[in-house]
This record gives C-alpha cells, structure tokens and sequence, in this order.
C-alpha cells in the first residue's frame, strides 16, 4: 500500500534549471540559517546572482567541480524544481567517509513529503558518507539522524558566517 | 579611453564582472601589462581552468583579478590601475573572487616578500600566512618591448571559506 502523498521525481539537473536551483537554494539557506546569520548577501539578490554562478560552473561539462560532483535535482509533477542536492569528494582536509553530502535544500512547501530523503539516498546511493550540518539547525539534524547519521564529534567555526558551529554526521 | 594619469571619479562603484571576449578591446586599451597577458587569460577562460574578474567603472577596466577553482582555490594575478588604486577595489575583487571559490574550503594566493603593501591588505581581508615560500623567475617584456626576466619570492597565505553550502 502506497501513501497518497504529492508526486515527486529525482532527476539529474542540466543548465536549463540553474535560475531555479539558485532560488530553492538561497531559499533554503533562508529557512535554515535566517536566526544565525543577517545580511543581502546571504538571502536577496546578490545571493541568488552567486548561487547562479555556482551552479553555472557545477554543472558545465569539463569543470572539475563537474567532474567531480553528483549533483541531483526533485521535481514536482509539471517538472518544476522543488529541491536539490550535490556531493563532491569529501572537503575536509582527513576524510572519515567516501562522499559528502555537500548540499541539500528543499522549497519549504515540499519539506516533510520525502523528498529530501529521496534525493539524500539516490546521490549518496544508500551508501556511507559525512556531512556537515550547523549545530543550530535542529530540522536538519533529526532528518540526518533518521537516515542513519550520527555526529562523530568533529566540529568547526565558520569563520565567514558569523561564527556558526558545526558539527559532522556520518554513517 | 582611460590614461593613468586622468583623473578618476573617487565615487564611483565599481562593477565587478567576468571577463569576456568583448571587453579585450578596452582591457587591452587601460594597461599595456594587461594587453601583452590579454591572449593568455582569455585561453585559460575558454578552457575553463580560471575565471578573470573585471572591475569596470564607466565602461573602463580599472581592476583585474584570477580565480583558479579548485578543491582550494587560488586567487591570482590580483592587479589594479595605479590611478584607481586606494578606493577599495582590490578589495570589491577580492570579495567577489571569494564568492566564486565554493565547494572550495580554503582559499590560497601568493603574495611578494617586497610587496608589503598587498600583504596589508590581504591579511585585513582574513589571509594568514603560510610560512611557504616560493621563488619564481619569469620573463616580461618592459614598457619599450625588451623582453627580460625578474626573480621574485613570495609567499604563500591562505584564508579558510565557509563550510556550509
């Protein structure tokens, strides 16, 4: 027996949905990170401006971050982008997992329908990897922790972000 | 057409951008420096291993800067037109380079042992330095074409970037 939940499909993104992963990413940096961190730069225009760029250069054939990326992408049933994802090797200097989920953000109407967790386990392919979540972002943490993540006791101090703690997940 | 020794409107912001064919002409018209490097960035542009950045103020290139991605990304080539220097614009360049480094984690550049100046502004900007140096001998050709060679040591600094994507 099937929930009748609303309908969703994991698809690997192409430049054509690049304006619309840069609003669900600013957006979801909004909805995660608006009580640690203030500023036009993090959440307006110049934000969603970087976050294209970004996304540009992840997704444009024969850049490393390219090569080296996964990068996944929920769509709503008329196709439109409602949340994302991407992993690269793992960024820390002494890896503890093979990949790193490096980034997952949802559009706030589509959070609690499995979608995240969809995206999670189609680029991480079920498998073992670490990430890093910010220590006040308590959603992000029981969502990890239900798929299996646990903190593994490394931290840092986002020096370029207020100061934010994080804190390492993996399984 | 911008001359080094025309004065500047101090006020105006700068618009920082990335380099594309069509600014070579102007590019190429504000520094002979820049002109003679021009052929070379534009390669590395079109293969994808840099971006350049373009600080333009009234359609003239006053400032220009090397971004080369990478697991740590480095920070190159960061020059701006002595007449527009003291307004903040290395500075515009640097913050915007920054920007483009994700997934990177770190930042690298490497700054001259005889070049206090930039190391000012590079550690007021949250670059330490490494105590990594390195001595390099390159050729140029001067202000009258004469093709020479100069040897310089810098040293490596590095600024760590946010973590969170």
């Amino acid at each position: 027996m099937t929930t009748s939940g609303p309908t969703f499909t994991i698809d690997t993104p192409s430049l054509e949905d690049v304006p619309a992963l840069a609003r669900i990413h600013v957006r979801g940096w909004e909805i995660a990170y608006a009580h640690l961190i203030s500023g036009d730069e993090w959440f307006r225009q110049e934000a969603i401006d970087r976050r294209i760029e970004h996304w540009t250069h992840w997704l444009t054939p024969g850049t490393r971050a390219a090569d080296e990326g996964v990068y996944r992408v929920g769509r709503d049933a008329e196709g439109v982008v409602i949340g994302l994802a991407a992993s690269w090797p793992p960024r820390d200097a002494q890896p503890v997992r093979p990949r790193e989920l490096s980034v997952l953000y949802l559009d706030e109407n589509w959070l609690g329908t499995g979608v995240a967790r969809a995206l999670t386990e189609d680029i991480l392919e079920g498998g073992p990897a670490s990430v890093w979540v910010a220590e006040d972002n308590p959603r992000a943490r029981r969502f990890y922790e239900k798929l299996g993540f646990t903190p593994d006791g490394a931290t840092q101090v986002e020096e370029q972000l207020a100061n934010i703690r994080d804190l390492r997940m993996v399984r | 057409m911008l001359r080094h020794d025309e004065p500047i409107d101090p006020m105006a912001a700068a618009e920082i951008r990335v380099l594309s064919d069509n600014d070579s002409g102007a590019v190429a018209r504000a520094s002979r420096s820049w002109a003679n490097a021009l052929p070379a960035w534009l390669d590395l542009a079109h293969e994808g291993s840099s971006v350049f950045l373009l600080a333009v103020v009234d359609g003239s290139p006053l400032g220009v800067a090397e971004l080369r991605p990478g697991r740590i990304a480095e920070i190159r080539n960061v020059g701006v037109l002595p007449a527009a220097r003291g307004r903040g614009i290395g500075t515009d360049l640097m913050h915007a380079a920054e920007k483009r480094c994700a997934p990177a984690t770190a930042v690298r550049l490497r700054v001259g042992l005889d070049n206090p100046g930039a190391r000012r502004l590079y550690e007021r900007l949250g670059y330490a330095g490494t105590g990594e140096l390195q001595t390099t001998t390159y050729e140029f050709r001067d202000a009258d074409g004469h093709l020479r060679s100069a040897t310089e040591t810098d040293e490596w600094m590095e600024k760590r970037l946010a973590g969170l994507l």
